[in-house]
């Protein structure tokens, strides 16, 4: 090699050199959240979050990665994990939380949860999600409520129903009003999960808060493969009937679209439809859309709560950041911003609603109330009741009972036969 | 030292190749091989929602052949595979035969048939999807022509939607498959033709007895490249059907991703990744053997 050919090459090394430790240097107070709010609402909510950590000298990347419930985002972080670059924190909830606890991977944040006083403000059932072992290790974002039923008035007002159904025969009765006025009485079906949204308080209104517990958080065979699960698969099949098929593949949101326009009548779903409700222009428990709790689950709240764990930085510095982080998420003015446009309620039971849609209003205090009679339960459809085998399980379940003719009894046997296997693969 | 070491492979230009391809070797042997062997070790563990090395025999494969979404996965596989492999290659040879006639804008029906194989398969699958709606598409049309009663709703339908993506995956490869047995039917030797035809065979039996045969190794690469497609086949569904309604159009592919990522269930995915391994090895491996038999 000539002289000058030398002298290049020592130069393009030291170039890649400078370019690979430029980084290392910049990313000391820079924490990535990974997440996967990238629609509207949410991601604005997201860049408050990053303005609000810049003005604390916290530099947060937002790690949006698109794909709803998250297949995406998680498969993304667990390729950062093995190729070692860890994140500062991820959207990570329900009963996963505590299988990241076991990797040892996961941030202890009891500072910020002694400076934002969760244990006295955020109620008990949620802070259990956020703990491992005793120490906080998540903090909460949001919670949703799934026992909703929602209904375009002026359909309703066309089919001659002057109140919104209040138990199974009223809804029954009601749907076949519609269906009579050539308009589509529910807007659902669709994929697995949306299935399952949608089962989630027809088996708690038939079964009740103990019984739901004994399926979905103790996966009780005995409970599982029972009259009451035959019977609430009954309702899913009565439901399916008033729901158009060809809306099969279509998402939530589409569905909530055909209430807010007044195609459909119902709509089965959580209340992150308030925040498309709002985005289309109209307000849940305004004029033109209601609200109700699901027939029969008034005095019930079936939660889901969307969580960030946090990841153990290396630097001080970056450990430092990650307790602002957590205490940021945490605060009331986040909160507040955060759930208005999400169409949940902050976790923060001390923080007053002001701004919030009457829908919300009607969310905090129906937790309040099914808190203290002991009729909160997690939703099993949103991954907050059991680890995800179990869940899986009762989904391919209940997907495969609405796809097809199998009889209620032949699906609660596969259901439980089919989580059975589910459990031992914990 | 050097010198001998290069008389013993055969020459500076041999060395030379042989560096040259080491990289890519080196890369093919890590990123192939190693990663089938990681596959294979994680499908025996408890791997769950990251690799663990908990040793756990076959439980994943016992709990794999339990499930009815793989088995159904597998019977859709078998459904799709078997009906895309024989209609594409059936269309192809019948567009590359109809082409062959020496017509005129031949070049211009290549490039219109090909052009399919050009878009990207989530497109194809998106496109299709609300062609075959029953709100939109075909079913839709037709009604507004006048045939109020005319159904056309597989897409929705659990037991007919793994037929919508046979007709958007034929669709997409047919031309693809006609170009492969367009360069099989140019290079046969119009000689043999000729003297067929001389003998008196007509175009039929000159097809049947002499064009046909002497294409056996080009329908070898069509089925060996047709097969992998559909073993390998999940942009295209997912953005057809989603693997829906309900479950109904998984195949192993999707059932290996919403296991593996989804599902927290890392060690059954890598399971049904190694069976579906498996099937591949079924399907090209005699092919192979017997490609190599030949040219002994």
């Amino acid at each position: 090699m000539k002289q000058p050919a030398k002298r290049a090459l020592a130069l393009a090394i030291l170039g890649f050199a400078a370019l690979a430790a430029e980084p290392a240097l910049a990313d000391q107070t820079s924490l990535s959240v990974i997440n996967w709010w990238t629609a509207g609402s949410e991601a604005k909510a997201m860049n408050v979050l990053v303005q609000m950590m810049k003005a604390q000298g916290v530099n947060i990347k937002n790690d949006a990665i698109a794909g709803g419930g998250g297949a995406q985002a998680r498969t993304i972080l667990k390729t950062r994990l093995m190729e070692g670059e860890t994140p500062g924190a991820a959207q990570i909830k329900g009963v996963e939380i505590q299988q990241w606890g076991h990797t040892g991977l996961l941030a202890n944040v009891d500072a910020a949860a002694k400076a934002g006083d969760w244990d006295k403000n955020i109620p008990t059932e949620i802070d259990n999600y956020m703990k491992y072992k005793g120490n906080y290790v998540a903090a909460p974002m949001d919670l949703h409520r799934l026992n909703w039923l929602w209904y375009n008035r002026a359909v309703l007002a066309k089919a001659g129903i002057k109140t919104p159904p209040k138990d199974w025969d009223e809804l029954i009765a009601d749907l076949a009003k519609v269906q009579a006025k050539g308009m589509i009485p529910m807007a659902g079906g669709g994929n697995g999960w949306m299935i399952a949204t949608e089962f989630d308080p027809i088996a708690l209104e038939t079964g009740g808060p103990e019984w739901y517990r004994d399926v979905f958080v103790k996966l009780d065979a005995k409970a599982i493969n029972s009259p009451t699960m035959v019977k609430a698969l009954e309702r899913l099949r009565q439901i399916e009937k008033y729901t158009p098929k060809s809306l099969a593949g279509r998402t939530w949101n589409y569905d909530t679209g055909l209430v807010a326009h007044g195609q459909a009548a119902f709509q089965i779903m959580g209340d992150w439809a308030n925040g498309q409700f709002e985005f289309l222009g109209v307000t849940p428990g305004g004029p033109k859309v209601g609200c109700v709790a699901f027939p029969g689950t008034a005095n019930d709240f079936i939660y889901n709560v969307d969580s960030f764990i946090f990841f153990r930085q290396h630097s001080a510095a970056g450990r430092e950041a990650t307790i602002k982080l957590a205490e940021t998420m945490t605060s009331p003015k986040f909160q507040l911003l955060f759930n208005k446009y999400k169409g949940s309620i902050p976790d923060l039971m001390n923080v007053s609603l002001t701004g919030y849609n009457p829908c919300q209003l009607k969310s905090r205090a129906q937790f309040l109330t099914a808190s203290k009679e002991h009729n909160l339960v997690p939703s099993f459809s949103q991954n907050m009741s059991t680890y995800g085998p179990p869940t899986g399980a009762f989904i391919d379940s209940l997907d495969q009972f609405y796809t097809s003719n199998e009889s209620p009894q032949a699906a609660a046997a596969a259901m439980t036969k089919r989580v059975e296997v589910a459990k031992s693969q914990d | 030292m050097a010198h001998s070491l290069m008389q013993r492979v055969g020459g500076k230009d041999q060395v030379i190749a042989g560096l040259m391809l080491s990289p890519t070797v080196l890369a093919a042997i890590f990123f192939i091989y190693a990663f089938i062997l990681w596959t294979v070790w994680l499908s025996l563990t408890r791997s769950t929602i990251l690799p663990s090395n908990h040793f756990i025999g076959l439980a994943n494969y016992h709990d794999l052949f339990g499930s009815s979404r793989w088995w159904r996965s597998l019977s859709n596989l078998g459904i799709f595979g078997g009906l895309y492999v024989a209609i594409s290659m059936a269309i192809g040879l019948l567009l590359a035969i109809l082409l062959d006639q020496r017509i005129r804008g031949e070049r211009l029906f290549q490039v219109v048939f090909l052009y399919p194989m050009a878009i990207s398969a989530v497109v194809t699958g998106v496109a299709w999807r609300w062609l075959l709606d029953p709100n939109f598409g075909v079913q839709a049309i037709v009604r507004s022509l006048g045939f109020t009663h005319f159904q056309f709703a597989w897409i929705d339908d659990p037991n007919f939607a793994i037929y919508t993506v046979v007709i958007a995956a034929v669709w997409q490869t047919s031309g693809f498959m006609m170009a492969i047995f367009l360069a099989g039917l140019r290079g046969i030797s119009p000689d043999i033709v000729k003297a067929a035809r001389i003998d008196g065979a007509g175009t039929l039996r000159i097809y049947r007895r002499v064009i046909l045969p002497n294409l056996a190794p080009t329908f070898f690469v069509a089925f060996i490249l047709s097969a992998g497609l559909a073993i390998k086949a999940f942009g295209l569904i997912i953005a057809l059907t989603g693997g829906g309604p309900g479950y109904s159009t998984n195949v192993p592919t999707i059932f290996m991703y919403v296991f593996s990522f989804e599902r927290g269930e890392m060690g059954v995915g890598a399971a049904s990744a190694l069976i579906m391994l498996a099937i591949m090895m079924v399907v090209v491996v005699p092919f192979v053997i017997l490609d190599a038999r030949r040219k002994v």
